[in-house]
Order: C-alpha cells, then structure tokens, then sequence
C-alpha cells in the first residue's frame, strides 16, 4: 500500500534511506530535512512495516524534483520503487507540475516509466540547490532524467 | 461568497508570496521567498473567493510531535470573515491526521489564537529547532511576537 506518511513513520524513513545513501546510492537524509519535508513524502507499507519511500520536492511552479526514493533490500525488486514513483507523478499532476526530474543511479526504472535522459546542463540553475552541497560536486555521476507531464500535442 | 478553503496548487505560489509579504513589509511576519514557497506549497491552505487568493495559511512540520502555522495571512479587504479562523481549524486537522500532538505559533494576534484554543508559553519553553528560523530573522533577539501553542490531544 502506498500512502502519505505520518510522523511516526519518520524513523523507518530515515532509516531506509540512510542505509541506500551509506552504500552511495542517493544523499543522506537527516530526520530533520524528513519531518520538514514530510508532505513531499508517499511510504509503501506492508504487513505494517515501512519497506520504501519516495518524495517529490517542488522547486518552482513548473518543476519537481524526486528525491530519496529508497526501498530496503528485502522487498527489492518487487517493482516497489515504480509504484512509488508513479504516486508521486500522480500527485505532480494533481498539482498541475508540467514537469518532473530526477538524479539517479538506476536509469532504468525512471526508462521504464517514461522519463527520458537529458544534460544536466538543461536543467534550471535552480536544481543546484541541492548538488552543491553534495560531497561528490562538482563530479557527479549520476543520470538527469525529466518525466512531462504535459501532454504534447 | 463564502470563501473556499483548499490545499493550495503551485499556481497559488505568486499570490502566496504577495500575500505573505505584504503582511511581512509592515514586520507583522516573516518574509518568504518565491522559491521558498514554491517548496512548501504543500504544507499552505489557500482560502479563493471569486477566483482570487484572499487568504493562505501553512502548517509546518517541526519535529516529531509538534508542527507549527504560519504565514497565516488574510488580504486587507477579507479580514474579520472567520477566513483566518477556518484556515487554522483545518491545518489543525492536517496536523491531527499527520500525528502530531502539539501545534505553536508565533504571533502578533495572540487573542486570535486563545480564542480558537491556544494558550501562550514562553518562547523559551519551546524546543531549540524552532530557532533556525528565528535566528535568521531580522529582528533576532529582540523579538516582538508571542508563542502559542495547542495540544491537539486534549480537543
């Protein structure tokens, strides 16, 4: 089930996400920037248990970012992260978002859904935000993706 | 018209950030950015009458069981309707289905929040985090609003 975390639910998240960011796999999340942030939040549940989590972080009118999309290792691989991706789009077009980005290491599962890879360089300067403070600037490796959710005529 | 209340859309982002600061330029609150209401738009409630943004109010959530409101703004023409009033009753709901147990605020209009059932506590009282913000305030440390607080489990 993939639903709106409470405050409760900030512990299991931090904790998902933070276990993906040691193995270099997304940023570190503090429980600060998690409670702060907490209505970007959607967390998949099962059995009572937090087992991933995803946000999408609203830079300007017409862009959203995803971030510290994680799911923990046991529940991997049961396309988790795609639904949790896709109640984010979900909610980006309830809010009338044109346009969706994220940084990722894992391609494919952004490909699967749609999202297409773009230069970096594309991007608004406004998505630096977060890069300059990440300890891999200014050599990052990861992969630009943009999801439209406007229809194209 | 009875004005709306509902979750503001990143279309409301401009009207927010006139909104708040008009309010903020005569130092009744803290200014806002546009990008930084554009990343917390989904913390804001807009109240639209006739298609126009008339009032906004924002729930943020600061630490585990406590959130507070703020950018509580009503434009000039629309105060003194319950507007504000209406904003606050529903974050406070929000606030009650996300899990916290205690909602603060900062203010100049503290019988507004006593009458909605708040009561005043010292700035003190309150937890360190709260002072991100307050220290980057222009007025800090001579701070001239008044902390409120509710308990939301006790309604």
């Amino acid at each position: 089930m993939i639903r709106k975390p409470k405050v409760a639910d900030v512990e299991a998240m931090a904790r998902i996400i933070n276990e993906r960011a040691d193995l270099g796999e997304l940023l570190p999340r503090s429980r600060y920037y998690i409670y702060q942030n907490l209505r970007d939040f959607v967390v998949c549940e099962r059995d009572g248990r937090i087992v991933g989590t995803g946000s999408g972080h609203i830079l300007w009118s017409d862009l959203e970012e995803i971030r510290a999309l994680a799911v923990a290792p046991p529940w991997q691989g049961q396309g988790i992260g795609t639904a949790i991706v896709q109640a984010l789009l979900e909610e980006a077009r309830n809010l009338s978002l044109p346009r969706v980005f994220v940084f990722t290491f894992k391609p494919d599962l952004f490909q699967q859904l749609g999202f297409y890879q773009v230069d970096k360089m594309t991007l608004p300067r406004k998505v630096w935000g977060e890069c300059i403070r990440c300890p891999k600037f200014p050599d990052c490796d990861a992969v630009a993706l943009v999801f439209d959710l406007e229809e194209r005529c | 018209m009875t004005a709306v209340i509902r979750p503001a859309m990143v279309d409301d982002g401009v009207a927010i950030y006139e909104l708040v600061n008009y309010y903020a330029q005569q130092g009744l609150m803290l200014p806002k950015s546009q990008s930084a209401v554009y990343e917390s738009i989904r913390d804001f409630l807009v109240a639209e009458q006739d298609g126009k943004v008339v009032g906004c109010g924002a729930l943020q959530i600061t630490w585990q069981e406590l959130g507070e409101v703020r950018s509580l703004a009503i434009s000039d023409g629309c105060r003194r309707r319950g507007i504000g009033r209406r904003i606050v009753e529903r974050l406070l709901k929000e606030a009650g289905e996300i899990g916290l147990a205690r909602v603060f605020a900062l203010t100049h209009q503290r019988d507004f929040f006593l009458s909605l059932g708040f009561h005043s506590i010292e700035k003190k009282a309150l937890p360190q985090k709260i002072w991100i913000d307050c220290i980057n305030c222009v007025k800090f440390p001579n701070c001239d609003a008044e902390a409120v607080i509710i308990n939301l489990e006790e309604e």
